[in-house]
């Protein structure tokens, strides 16, 4: 084994469970995941020469996977995923201080909610709005490497991460309210 | 309002840690004590994003995918995971049409499981065999008696059971039972029917993101994706029969010992129907 191999084997290979759960998430797939992230790996070998020795593995093989599941997964399967901006603004602005209570705002009021309630919030959002809220509070991506990952500016990343959570809010809500964890 | 919204977004980025200048820092602190659409706000940031990182469920990468990788970049031959459906799944009993030539089909079924030769003791089925044989001879017990559906599920919620379980009531089967079990941190839930002529249906059921990659338990990929293509698997032993399918996000193991046809008819197209 080369040390180039040794290498990819140490900087690389340690990442493999973010990208399949990451992967996972997107496709909704088992398959589809474990074919995107064996192709990510793929590719990150056959580049791994150029890769910046000291800057962030684990984000350059988040944007190799971004390009595979645009180019490949994306295009072979379903059409881009739309936002309606709309939508996202009526959440928005139904969500008023005077609306509520500090007592609904600890995470402790969730404590109850199954983990694949959850899960099934964030599934349930928007692709946009999913990818930021799990590359941030997931897999602990600051903005900048966000903003690389979905190609918009750090302060896209900003403005959509504050409505993303807006939305999640929202749905984390009704899912305690109808499981009567949330009294009103 | 663009000023608010602007306010409301840097808010967010504080609560990411994302704002670097010190002075800013102590200006939206002061903010959020004095102004309370501010401290909402920033407590829904918060808030989601605690929720979001301590209980979205994560997956790790299966076993066999870490392999391939490693093969192919290795130079070893690559291989696609999706594979041609196996001829297994022509075998298989679509919830349609499941009365039809069940023995023959499960007992194929059957020889190439055991085929296999191998039996993880994370073996979900498995274990739901091994339990319901002690249930049988008295060496596992219920740790609740219960009498209906709403006791047996705030049994499991109470006892760390973390998803939700399906519990139907299932005429002339009576609930008898519940049981939770922990296998490696994870509480799993169990529950037991009975009859008036002592035939007892034992369910043991997981979220299916638990046998993903192998996380918590382990089911053959063959009944595994039947399950999750909406088939059931029915295995026939001596005494007694183990049916396998899918219930909402729920992967379900029943076991039991009455009439193999008659539970298949009434209780199993029942869970299909209410599915």
């Amino acid at each position: 084994m080369n040390d180039l191999y040794k290498e990819f084997e140490r900087e690389a290979l340690p990442h493999v469970d973010a990208l399949y759960n990451f992967a996972y998430k997107m496709t909704g797939d088992s398959d589809d995941a474990d074919d995107l992230v064996q192709e990510t790996f793929l590719k990150a070998f056959r580049f791994f020469d150029k890769f910046e020795k000291g800057t962030n593995c684990k984000a350059w093989l988040f944007r190799i996977m971004k390009n595979s599941f645009i180019n490949d997964y994306r295009k072979n399967t379903k059409q881009p995923g739309k936002v309606d901006y709309d939508d996202v603004q009526n959440f928005y602005e139904n969500i008023k201080a005077s609306d509520v209570k500090t007592e609904h705002l600890e995470a402790d009021v969730y404590a109850n909610l199954m983990d694949d309630d959850v899960s099934k919030a964030l599934d349930s959002m928007p692709e946009d709005f999913r990818t930021v809220i799990i590359l941030s509070d997931v897999e602990g991506f600051t903005y900048e490497e966000i903003a690389e990952f979905i190609d918009c500016p750090v302060g896209t990343v900003r403005s959509r991460l504050h409505r993303a959570r807006k939305m999640l809010y929202t749905k984390l809500f009704d899912y305690a309210k109808e499981n009567g964890f949330i009294k009103e | 309002m663009e000023r608010r919204i602007y306010l409301y977004e840097e808010l967010t980025a504080l609560a990411d840690c994302e704002i670097k200048d010190p002075e800013r820092i102590s200006y939206l602190k002061e903010i959020i004590r004095n102004n309370r659409d501010c401290e909402i706000e920033y407590k829904i940031q918060t808030t989601v994003k605690s929720v979001v990182s301590n209980r979205v469920l994560r997956l790790n990468a299966p076993h066999k995918l870490q392999s391939r990788i490693i093969e192919s970049t290795t130079g070893k031959a690559r291989t696609k995971t999706r594979k041609n459906n196996s001829y297994i799944n022509l075998f298989l009993n679509k919830k349609t049409a499941f009365a039809a030539a069940v023995f023959a089909i499960t007992s194929f079924i059957f020889i190439l499981l055991n085929d296999s030769g191998k039996t993880s003791p994370r073996n979900m089925y498995k274990q739901a065999e091994a339990n319901f044989v002690s249930l049988m001879n008295g060496k596992l017990k219920p740790q609740k008696l219960c009498g209906t559906p709403e006791e047996v599920k705030s049994f499991f919620s109470e006892s760390g059971v973390n998803y939700a379980a399906f519990v139907p009531k299932m005429v002339p089967w009576k609930i008898t039972g519940a049981v939770v079990s922990d296998e490696a941190g994870t509480k799993l839930a169990h529950h037991i029917y009975s009859d008036d002529s002592g035939h007892l249906i034992y369910l043991y059921q997981v979220n299916r993101f638990f046998l993903e990659n192998n996380r918590v338990l382990e089911l053959p990929d063959e009944i595994s994706s039947a399950c999750y293509k909406g088939d059931f698997i029915k295995l026939e032993y001596k005494n007694h029969s183990t049916f396998i399918f899918r219930y909402d996000d729920n992967i379900i193991t029943l076991v039991t010992n009455d009439n193999p046809q008659k539970v298949e008819k009434y209780f199993i197209s029942e869970c299909f129907r209410q599915n």
